[in-house]
C-alpha cells in the first residue's frame, strides 16, 4: 500500500518534537556553557572557554572526574559479572531460580533514593548496621567510618550501585543464556568441556551481544549517578565522593553559576558520546542484518 | 571401537512420563544401529541416555564392556552429531572441529593433522576458515560430522542429522555416511523418524514406540518379517494394506475372508492359523505385493479378487491404484504399464506368499 508523504509526517511528527526539544536543549546548554549566564539575570555576556578553562584548572573538578572513573571501573564490572554468573548458575536451577530472580530483581524497581536510604543506614558510622553487626560477631577490628570516612565512602556507595543494578545485569543475561540453543551446550558436553569451560568457551561468546548491551548500559549509569550520591553523603565528606552530575547541579542551582554548569554538562555529553556512539553503530549493524 | 549394550533400560521424567520403557539393545561392534519411530518414541531420549546428557532411571548402559551410568559425557569417548548441527557460531570450522582436541589437550601438529584428514575425507578443505553462518545446510552437516570424526571416539552417535537437508542432499549424504561407516569401521548409533535412511544404512534396525521397543533386526526382516502391526506399518511406502477378515475352512483348504473378497491361505501357512479357524484376524499385504492381474505370473482364482478402481497416482516407474472391494480399501503399487482407469472395475493378484496375518486382540503377528 502506498503511503501519501504528508500521512507519514503526520506519524513522524510526535517522533520529529521531541528529538526536535532535546537538540535544542543540547545546543542552548552548549551555548550557555560560553557565557557567564548566572540564571536568574535576563544579561550575560559571551565567555568564550573560560568556563571551561576555570574548570580545568579546578582541583575538584578533577576529583570529581576521577570519582567518576572509580565508578566506571569498580561499579561496571562487578555488576556485569555478578549478573552473568548469577544467570548461568540459576539457568541450570530451574527451580531455585523462579523463587530468587524475583527476590534479584527487587532492588532495581525499588526507588533509587528508597536504597540509598537504606544503605546510609547500613553505612552509618555511629549506629549503622553494619558496624553494630561487626560489634556483635566481635569483630570490631573491621569497624570502620564506612560513608564518612573520605577514603572509603566511594566505594560504600558503589556497593549500593552494585546491589541496585545487578539485577538489571541477570535479567538481560538470563534472556541471552537462554537463547543459547540446549544443543551447543550438549555438544561441548560430548566434546569433553567441564562446565567452567563451558561457562568461557561457549556461553560468554555466545552471549556477546548482551555483554555489549548491559555494560554499555551500566558505563552510562554511571556517567549520571546522582541519587546516591545526594541521599548518602551529599557529596563529602568535603567533595571526597562528588561526581560530575552532582557537581553540575550544585554548581547550576546552588551556586548559581549557569555557564559553568552548562560546561559540566557538555563535558558529560562529551563523555557519553565516546561510550554511545560506537554502540549505537553496532546495534543498528546488527538489527539491519 | 566398542560394544555399546542397553540392560532394562527405564526413563521416567519427574512430570511421571515413561520416556524409555525397558529397553534391550546390543549395539556390537562395528555395527549401524538405527533406532526408527515417529516422534515422541523415546529414540532421541535412548541416544542421549547413551551420550550421558540424560540420566537413566533404571537399568544399566554398557560401553565396551563397562557400566557408564554415572560417567560424565565426556569420560565416555563418544562422538555426538545433532540435528542442527549444534556447531559453535563464534568459532570458525577449524575451530569447531578442533575444539574437541584442544580440551583433550592434544598436541597442536596432532590436532592440525587430524582435522585437515577429516576435512579431506568430508571435502571441506577449502571451507576451514569460515564461519558456520557462511556455510549451507549440507556443508554444516559435513562439519558436524567431522568434528565427531576428528575424535576418533569409540561410538559415533547421530541424532536425525539428515532430517533438515532438502530431499536431494538426503539421498547424497546417505551414502556418504554409509561409505564413512565402511571407512571408519565404526560403531554408529544412529536415531531417524525415516524408513528410508534406516533401510538403506542399518545393520540392524531398533523399531520403537511409546517408548518400548516394538522389534530388533536386519531391514530385512524387519520388512519381511515384521513383529506385529505397527512396525508392519511403519516400514514400507506406501504402508502395507490392513483389512478385517476372518479365517475360514473352505475348498481345498484355509481361506482368507473379507467382506468383499476371499482368497486362499498357502498351504505351507495352514498349520499356523490352526488356533484362528473361524475368528477375525487382520490380514495385511503390501502394496507391493498386489499385482495388476494383466502383468501378474501366476494368476489363479485363488488369489485373484475383483474391485473398482478408486484413484489412479502414476508415478512413473509404478502406478499407484487405490481399489474398492467390498467395504475395503486394497492400495497396490502396479505395473506402470497397467490400463487401470477411475471409475473401472480391476482384477488383482495377491502374492499370497507375501501375506501377513496378525492377532486381532494383540496385533503381534501369527504369520
Amino acid at each position: 500500500m502506498r503511503v501519501k508523504p504528508y500521512t507519514l509526517f503526520v506519524f513522524l511528527l510526535p517522533g520529529f518534537t521531541i528529538v526536535g526539544v532535546l537538540y535544542y536543549m543540547l545546543i542552548w546548554t552548549g551555548v550557555v556553557s560560553t557565557t557567564d549566564w548566572i540564571g536568574m539575570a535576563p544579561v550575560w555576556k559571551f565567555a568564550g572557554f573560560k568556563n571551561y578553562i576555570v574548570l580545568f584548572h579546578s582541583p575538584r573538578f578533577w576529583t570529581n572526574l576521577k570519582n567518576n572513573m572509580i565508578w566506571l571501573v569498580v561499579f561496571v564490572v562487578p555488576t556485569g559479572f555478578i549478573g552473568m554468573i548469577l544467570a548461568y548458575m540459576l539457568d541450570g536451577l530451574p527451580r531455585l531460580s523462579k523463587f530468587v530472580r524475583p527476590i534479584f530483581f527487587y532492588p532495581l524497581v525499588i526507588a533509587p533514593v528508597v536504597t540509598a536510604t537504606l544503605w546510609a543506614w547500613i553505612f552509618e558510622p555511629q549506629n549503622g548496621v553494619l558496624n553494630n553487626l561487626l560489634s556483635l560477631m566481635h569483630l570490631d577490628f573491621l569497624k570502620a567510618g564506612w560513608i564518612a570516612d573520605p577514603k572509603i565512602a566511594i566505594y560504600c556507595m558503589i556497593v549500593a550501585g552494585i546491589w541496585q543494578n545487578f539485577g538489571f545485569a541477570l535479567v538481560l543475561y538470563t534472556a541471552a543464556i537462554g537463547e543459547i540453543p540446549r544443543d551447543h551446550i550438549d555438544a561441548a558436553k560430548v566434546d569433553g568441556a567441564t562446565s567452567t569451560q563451558i561457562f568461557f568457551h561457549i556461553v560468554i561468546p555466545e552471549i556477546s551481544h548482551a555483554t555489549i548491551v548491559v555494560f554499555s548500559l551500566l558505563v552510562l549509569y554511571t556517567l549520571k549517578v546522582f541519587d546516591l550520591v545526594w541521599v548518602m553523603t551529599g557529596g563529602g565528606p568535603g567533595y571526597a565522593t562528588e561526581v560530575l552530575p552532582y557537581f553540575m547541579y550544585r554548581v547550576t542551582f546552588r551556586q548559581l553559576m549557569v555557564g559553568e554548569g552548562a560546561a559540566i554538562a557538555m563535558i558529560i555529553l562529551l563523555m557519553s558520546f565516546v561510550v554511545l556512539v560506537p554502540i549505537s553503530k553496532w546495534m543498528m549493524e546488527r538489527w539491519a542484518r | 571401537m566398542a560394544q555399546v549394550r542397553l540392560e532394562h533400560v527405564w526413563k521416567i521424567y519427574d512430570n511421571g512420563v515413561e520416556a524409555v520403557k525397558d529397553s534391550n539393545v546390543t549395539v556390537e561392534d562395528k555395527e549401524f544401529v538405527v533406532l526408527l519411530g515417529p516422534s515422541g518414541c523415546g529414540k532421541t531420549t535412548t541416544l542421549r541416555m547413551i551420550a550421558g546428557l540424560e540420566e537413566i532411571t533404571k537399568g544399566k548402559i554398557y560401553i565396551d564392556g563397562k557400566v557408564v551410568n554415572d560417567v560424565e559425557p565426556k569420560d565416555r569417548d563418544i562422538a555426538m552429531v545433532f540435528q542442527n548441527y549444534a556447531l559453535y557460531p563464534h568459532m570458525t570450522v577449524y575451530e569447531n572441529m578442533a575444539f574437541g582436541l584442544k580440551l583433550r589437550k592434544f598436541p597442536k601438529d596432532e590436532i592440525d593433522k587430524r582435522v585437515k584428514e577429516a576435512a579431506r575425507i568430508l571435502g571441506i578443505e577449502n571451507l576451514l576458515d569460515r564461519k558456520p553462518r557462511q556455510l549451507s545446510g549440507g556443508q554444516r552437516q559435513r562439519v558436524a560430522v567431522g568434528r565427531a570424526i576428528v575424535r576418533n571416539p569409540k561410538v559415533f552417535l547421530f541424532d536425525e542429522p539428515l532430517s533438515n537437508l532438502d530431499a536431494k542432499l538426503r539421498v547424497q549424504m546417505r551414502a556418504e555416511l554409509k561409505k564413512l561407516h565402511h571407512r571408519l569401521e565404526a560403531t554408529i548409533v544412529y536415531v531417524t523418524h525415516d524408513q528410508v535412511e534406516a533401510m538403506t544404512m542399518a545393520n540392524k534396525i531398533v523399531v520403537m514406540k511409546d517408548g518400548r521397543i516394538q522389534q530388533i533386526g536386519d531391514p530385512h526382516t524387519i520388512y519381511n518379517k515384521p513383529a506385529n502391526i505397527f512396525v508392519a506399518g511403519f516400514i514400507g511406502s506406501p504402508p502395507m494394506n490392513f483389512i478385517n477378515t476372518k479365517i475360514v475352512r473352505g475348498e481345498g483348504g484355509l481361506w482368507v475372508q473379507a467382506s468383499g473378497f476371499k482368497v486362499k491361505v498357502p498351504k505351507t501357512y495352514e498349520d499356523a492359523l490352526a488356533d484362528y479357524i473361524d475368528k477375525d484376524v487382520v490380514f495385511g499385504i503390501r502394496p507391493e505385493n498386489v499385482y495388476d492381474k494383466m502383468f501378474a505370473f501366476a494368476p489363479t482364482e485363488e488369489n485373484t479378487v475383483r474391485g473398482m478402481v478408486d484413484v489412479v497416482e502414476p508415478l512413473g516407474s509404478e502406478t499407484i491404484l487405490h481399489v474398492k472391494i467390498g467395504e475395503d480399501q486394497i492400495v497396490a503399487k502396479v505395473d506402470p504399464k497397467t490400463k487401470a482407469q477411475e471409475g473401472q472395475e480391476i482384477d488383482l493378484v495377491f502374492d499370497m506368499e507375501a501375506m501377513h496375518i496378525f492377532d486381532k486382540d494383540t496385533e503381534q503377528a501369527v504369520i
